[in-house]
């Protein structure tokens, strides 16, 4: 496994400057040696990758096999036991406040808040992020064009289908320019259309405006389909790492389904 | 923090239960009690009363003849070996029996005998309204034979007199003043107010804790928290905008409170308002703003303790279970207070109310109250402390992980990987 050397982490002062600028070189994540314990429960046993900036990273395996966790740790809900997990230089504990300042995160079980309206759920998250009246305007309206609800935005998300609740949620995510989005199965539980949608946004984003985006699914058409590299990860470890094609061209399988069974079953 | 209380007003459970419930329920108590006070009254105005002369006497006749001008009482007339069987018959709620001989005694200076039966037909307040209304008629009935014994031995001296030979003019000495008037008036008014002001203090906590016990867990249960935690908000600032939610909807439920109470007060119960002439009862100023400070600074270590402790729940319904912690320290001091002061408790219990910190401002309702300065400060510079601890001890949780595992320590296993 390859691992980068460490790029110089820039001071906190330099940070905005930092958000509007690309640095060459720099990682967008940089994974290290992670290990995570729950209690006396090795979780993640010694994880290291690395995503490239614009690149989509995603993270495949069984249940249990930590992904969760990782991408918990990536958004900084959940601390490592050992090792070095960077965002952009941005250390996930020790600069935590800079970090959720240039992520995004979908968990996989993501709820919204049932007695707003999907309009004042988007408005309320924007202004979080909208330094005036006209950025919030912006951010408002990017978020209202990738839900695609229509009239349905000013009814209380109480009364939204899965789908649509998904749909608000990844409006959520977008709609604020992440530097970094981290989806947790985006398109879990989703009827055709709705997955079509999300997986849509998803591709246009990274595509044309160059986010970054590491997220984990079950769905390898998806997998196949949105990420440039794929990593396996099988009971706290990963087992395999590279684009779709070379994983294949590895395992000698037809598609990343074969893969997947192939390596779970020498897991 | 517009979101926390757009979200915690639009939520049925609170409107419900913090706004409209204490609105409605104090008129709807008021309501019914008042039918239950009007049919008992009802009740009392007429009462059937049975008496059963046997000793037809002078004196007997006195008591038929008091019994029959008495507006309450409808006299019935028993005689027979069945007297009890024929009282009963005719319905009567009470017997008067006199035995022969009754007037022999009180001719001779002697005391005589009455039995008095009353028959409890439910187990009511009514049913007390009754037994005072006979004891009343009886003592009155007691009166009225002294004053015709007096007349009839003493002709000279005035009956009245002699019954009541004195005269007594109460005034209360409060604060080392003289006031003039009765110290139960006085002290029925100071008793008033620091038995509602405990009471009012524990319902305001209650509701506040309430909703902060359940914030993070409704978080939890509507998979909203993850979310809110990886947003470029400080966490300092996510644990502010739960307490003051918190605040702000308890504070509608005081005033809906109020509200619903003063309106019971003043529909249903039009007492008199005892208001002691001259005594300076009014609380200054200053006093207020000791303790609104006491009761501010013993909220938000409350709320931050409420939240910390239902950051450890995995929903609404568990979460409700762990605010029980919360209210026993809250319901100690409210009832300890409520019938005693604290200095009149033994030593133990002292301490213990000052321990707890939610003592404080029921305590300061108090000590105010008669100018006692001293001990609201002391309490003051102990909840602060109190205060900072809980605040620093939240805020480092709400920094952590432990916000998102703390149900972690209960159930490992269901962590999700």
């Amino acid at each position: 496994m390859k691992v980068n050397a460490r790029p110089e982490r820039p001071k906190r002062k330099d940070f905005n400057r930092l958000s509007s600028r690309v640095i060459p070189g720099l990682m967008a994540v940089r994974v290290s040696n992670l290990v995570k314990y729950f209690g006396k429960k090795m979780v993640l046993k010694g994880i290291s990758f690395n995503v490239e900036r614009g690149e989509v990273f995603g993270l495949i395996g069984p249940n249990g096999a930590g992904k969760t966790t990782m991408l918990r740790i990536l958004a900084t809900l959940l601390v490592p036991s050992s090792g070095v997990v960077e965002v952009f230089g941005l250390d996930v504990v020790k600069d935590a406040e800079e970090v959720r300042r240039i992520i995004s995160y979908l968990p996989e079980e993501a709820g919204v808040y049932p007695r707003l309206t999907g309009l004042e759920y988007l408005e309320f998250m924007a202004s979080l992020y909208a330094k005036d009246e006209e950025e919030l305007r912006k951010i408002i309206d990017e978020g209202l064009r990738i839900a695609g609800l229509g009239d349905r935005i000013r009814d209380r998300t109480s009364t939204y289908s899965k789908g649509m609740r998904r749909r608000l949620l990844l409006a959520r995510v977008l709609m604020v320019r992440p530097k970094l989005a981290i989806l947790d199965e985006p398109t879990s539980g989703l009827d055709v259309l709705h997955a079509h949608h999300v997986r849509r946004m998803i591709r246009e984003y990274a595509k044309q405006r160059g986010l970054t985006v590491v997220l984990s699914s079950h769905n390898m058409l998806e997998v196949e389909f949105l990420c440039d590299k794929v990593a396996l990860i099988h009971d706290g470890r990963i087992v395999a790492e590279g684009s779709p094609r070379e994983l294949k061209e590895a395992y000698g399988a037809e598609n990343l389904e074969e893969v997947f069974a192939k390596v779970a079953r020498i897991g | 923090m517009l979101k926390e209380i757009k979200e915690l007003v639009r939520d049925p459970r609170i409107l419900v239960g913090v706004i409209l419930v204490p609105l409605l329920i104090f008129p709807l108590m008021g309501g019914l009690s008042s039918i239950a006070m009007e049919s008992a009254q009802k009740e009392l105005a007429s009462i059937r009363v049975a008496l059963v002369d046997e000793d037809h006497s002078q004196y007997s006749s006195l008591v038929k003849d008091v019994l029959s001008r008495m507006p309450n009482v409808i006299l019935v007339d028993v005689e027979g070996a069945n007297w009890m069987d024929n009282a009963l018959a005719q319905d009567a709620r009470a017997i008067i029996r006199i035995p022969d001989g009754f007037g022999e005694n009180l001719s001779k200076g002697l005391r005589g005998n009455v039995e008095l039966y009353v028959v409890v037909k439910s187990l009511s307040m009514s049913e007390s309204g009754v037994q005072g209304a006979l004891s009343g008629a009886l003592s009155y009935i007691s009166r009225a034979l002294s004053t015709v014994i007096i007349g009839a031995y003493a002709p000279g001296l005035n009956a009245t007199n002699v019954l009541n030979p004195l005269i007594v003019e109460s005034r209360t000495v409060f604060k080392g003043e003289v006031v003039d008037a009765p110290p139960e008036r006085f002290v029925s008014s100071a008793i008033a107010q620091s038995f509602t002001m405990p009471i009012m203090m524990l319902i305001i906590m209650v509701l506040a804790s309430q909703t902060a016990v359940t914030s993070i867990a409704i978080e939890k249960e509507e998979k909203t928290l993850e979310t809110l935690l990886t947003l470029p908000v400080k966490r300092v600032t996510v644990l502010w905008g739960k307490l003051v939610g918190s605040t702000i909807v308890a504070a509608l439920a005081v005033l809906a409170y109020v509200a619903g109470f003063s309106y019971y007060m003043a529909v249903f119960l039009p007492v008199q308002q005892v208001s002691p002439s001259g005594a300076s009862l009014s609380v200054p100023v200053e006093g207020y703003l000791v303790l609104a400070t006491s009761l501010f600074l013993s909220l938000i270590s409350l709320l931050a303790l409420s939240l910390l402790i239902g950051a450890y729940a995995q929903d609404v319904r568990s979460a409700q279970s762990l605010f029980g912690l919360i209210f026993i320290p809250i319901l100690i001091p409210a009832f300890l207070l409520m019938y005693a002061d604290v200095s009149a408790l033994p030593l133990g219990l002292q301490i213990l109310l000052y321990v707890i910190p939610f003592s404080h401002p029921m305590i300061a309702a108090k000590a105010v109250f008669v100018g006692d300065y001293l001990t609201p400060l002391l309490g003051i510079l102990y909840n602060v402390a109190f205060t900072v601890l809980v605040l620093s001890i939240a805020t480092k949780f709400f920094s952590s992980e432990k916000v998102v595992t703390a149900r972690i320590a209960l159930r490992r296993g269901a962590e999700a990987t």
